[in-house]
């Protein structure tokens, strides 16, 4: 059952802290179109931050509103009662969904510091947390995405998360999509849309970059 | 000899994140009803390897920027300034957690 039904935005109130946003559809829009140009459905949405079937079947055109939307509902999926999320998020309430530890994070900030008297601030550590799980559940949502656009090509219509997904795999094609975004993400993907070609088609091209 | 040590600590660290970046694959990928193959995962590894990378860097560039030696929620901040929405998502995350210190000092 898709989530379509415009949730009644309890978003809104949102308080204060929500920074001006000026012009909203930046953020995501400027990715132009990939390899496998999929003309009709590139368009489309790019996946923000998680690629929940929301903000998949959420309407553009209300522009700010819809975004607001999909930012407010990808951050607190339990209280905007977003179903699909609380399913996910209620399937096991014994565990908290997974991140990247703590204490790992931490450890790998470290063994990445020049200077080894370099410290990190516990609340500050959170919030790197929260960066990088951020980081990987976009590239994720990327990468379906790229699927679902490869497989709306070939025999149309399919939707993440729609009946005919199960069997599809995420394949490092994919993230290499990605990857040539990824440069990009902390500019809010403002960047020049000619990276993507750089990006390499393999693998090798891809772990290369990381060195 | 330091090199190979080196060499020997980065694949663990990099092994124990496989397995974490693996969790997290694992459970986006049947909320959307998808599989994802090991290289998959294995070139996401990479990838939030030279984030990670990246992040430490610029957080410590910035900390000491500001003549600190300890990277602060600000510093975390400065790594979102161009991008509207992560730094919204960051925002949130950070009011929450003060919220849920002042309620319950439970973290």
């Amino acid at each position: 059952m898709p989530p379509t039904t415009s949730k009644p935005a309890p978003k809104r109130k949102v308080p204060a802290f929500k920074p001006p946003r000026p012009a909203s559809k930046s953020t995501k829009t400027p990715a132009p179109p990939r390899r496998k140009s999929a003309p009709a459905k590139t368009k489309s949405k790019r996946p923000s931050f998680v690629a929940d079937e929301a903000s998949a079947s959420d309407d553009d055109d209300e522009d700010e509103e819809g975004e607001d939307d999909d930012v407010m509902s990808s951050i607190e999926p339990q209280q905007d009662a977003s179903e699909s999320d609380s399913d996910a998020v209620g399937r096991e309430n014994s565990e908290p969904p997974p991140t990247i530890p703590p204490a790992l994070l931490t450890k790998l900030l470290h063994h990445h510091f020049k200077d080894d008297n370099m410290r990190i601030g516990k609340e500050a550590g959170g919030v790197v947390g929260k960066y990088m799980e951020t980081f990987v559940r976009e590239a994720i949502a990327r990468a379906a995405f790229e699927r679902a656009e490869v497989e709306a090509g070939q025999d149309g219509g399919r939707r993440v998360g729609g009946e005919g997904w199960q069997g599809v795999f995420l394949e490092v094609s994919g993230l290499v999509w990605n990857w040539g975004v990824e440069k990009r993400w902390e500019r809010g993907g403002e960047g020049r849309g000619g990276e993507r070609g750089e990006g390499g088609v393999t693998v090798e091209g891809e772990s290369g970059d990381v060195g | 000899m330091a090199e190979n040590k080196d060499q020997a600590l980065d694949e663990r660290l990099k092994s124990a994140l496989w397995f974490s970046i693996g969790k997290i694959v694992d459970e986006e990928t049947l909320k959307l009803g998808v599989n994802a193959t090991p290289q998959f995962i294995g070139a996401l590894t990479e990838m939030v390897w030279a984030q990670i990378e990246n992040v430490s860097i610029d957080l410590e560039n910035f900390a000491k920027h500001a003549r600190r030696s300890t990277i602060s929620t600000e510093d975390v901040m400065l790594l979102s300034r161009r991008n509207e929405g992560l730094e919204v998502v960051l925002k949130v995350y950070l009011d929450k957690q003060k919220v849920g210190k002042s309620k319950r000092p439970t973290r």
